[in-house]
């Protein structure tokens, strides 16, 4: 397998699935380009039991089932320090907020600041508190999309007060 | 009964019924290994989000490959097909200001969208190599 990613921030945007074929390792490496291959992973050897021409027992020993290993880049991206894939943190808010006209609701944020996008517009929060005061009944949409946080999406429904 | 079957060190070739393999035009050929099907070259998953995404065939090809894309944007379009071939590159997706591009020659592809978008993509060449 082949993860490709971005050299200054580790999200990939590029996977190869096996067989890779040969090649395109050599092209990856003439054009310079950041990624990782991954060889396959095997069960250990299994014994093949048979019988030879004479009668006699004969016990191979065979490759193990092939163990599959999927990269997601929704959900995992290249940790540059260590030079492995590994999970992409999940944001610790809700998916969902229900509350009425004039009352508030804050979440918390893991980072100053952080971008999260309303309505198409990216929308810069600051000390780490996403402060929710809506005026009218609607369903709101807001999109977190922070790399390398996993994207998120919290839809907020106003009621009534 | 005509010869039909033509194994030397050319090809392997299958004449049509009727037609003899040993004179056939390639009209006439049912199979003719000199030639590969529509066989798949390349395979892969991209991300595109905000920026340039370059993605290398394993070889540069003789043309510009024919490549079918199924392209995903949960933000924007849903998920829909993109079937190209190389006359139509750069192929362009709008709507409402965002866009998602294709372009390809015969050494890499490049993908891009406004928001993020994942997409499969499978090159083919049909020509013999």
């Amino acid at each position: 397998m082949i993860v490709e990613y971005y050299p200054t921030t580790g999200e990939i945007f590029h996977v190869v699935q096996d067989p890779v074929p040969n090649e395109l390792l050599e092209v990856l490496v003439e054009n310079d380009c950041a990624f990782l291959s991954i060889s396959p992973r095997f069960g250990p050897d299994v014994e093949v039991h048979s019988t030879d021409a004479e009668g006699n027992q004969i016990v191979d020993l065979v490759q193990g089932p092939h163990i599959p290993f999927n990269v997601s880049p929704i959900t995992q991206y290249v940790d540059l320090e260590i030079m492995q894939v590994v999970d992409r943190p999940a944001l610790a808010i809700p998916e969902k907020v229900d509350i009425a006209v004039g009352q508030g609701v804050d979440i918390v944020l893991p980072l100053d600041p952080f971008t999260i996008n309303f309505d198409g517009e990216d929308v810069s929060v600051t000390d780490k508190l996403l402060q929710l005061d809506p005026e009218m009944p609607a369903t709101y949409t807001l999109k977190v999309n922070h790399f390398p946080y996993q994207r998120q999406t919290l839809t907020v429904v106003v009621h009534e007060a | 009964m005509v010869n039909r079957i033509l194994l030397n060190t050319e090809a392997l070739k299958i004449s049509k019924p009727g037609f003899d393999v040993l004179a056939a035009s390639e009209l006439n050929l049912q199979f003719n290994s000199k030639y590969n099907g529509l066989g798949i070259r390349a395979k892969g998953a991209v991300t595109t989000n905000g920026s340039v995404a370059t993605v290398y065939y394993p070889k540069i090809f003789a043309a510009v490959p024919h490549i079918d894309i199924y392209y995903s944007c949960p933000d924007l379009y849903g998920s829909q097909w993109v079937a190209s071939a190389s006359q139509y590159w750069p192929h362009t997706l709008g709507a409402a200001g965002e866009w998602f591009d294709v372009t390809a020659n015969t050494q890499y592809m490049q993908f891009y969208s406004q928001l993020a978008g994942y997409l499969t993509y499978w090159v083919y060449v049909v020509w013999s190599l």
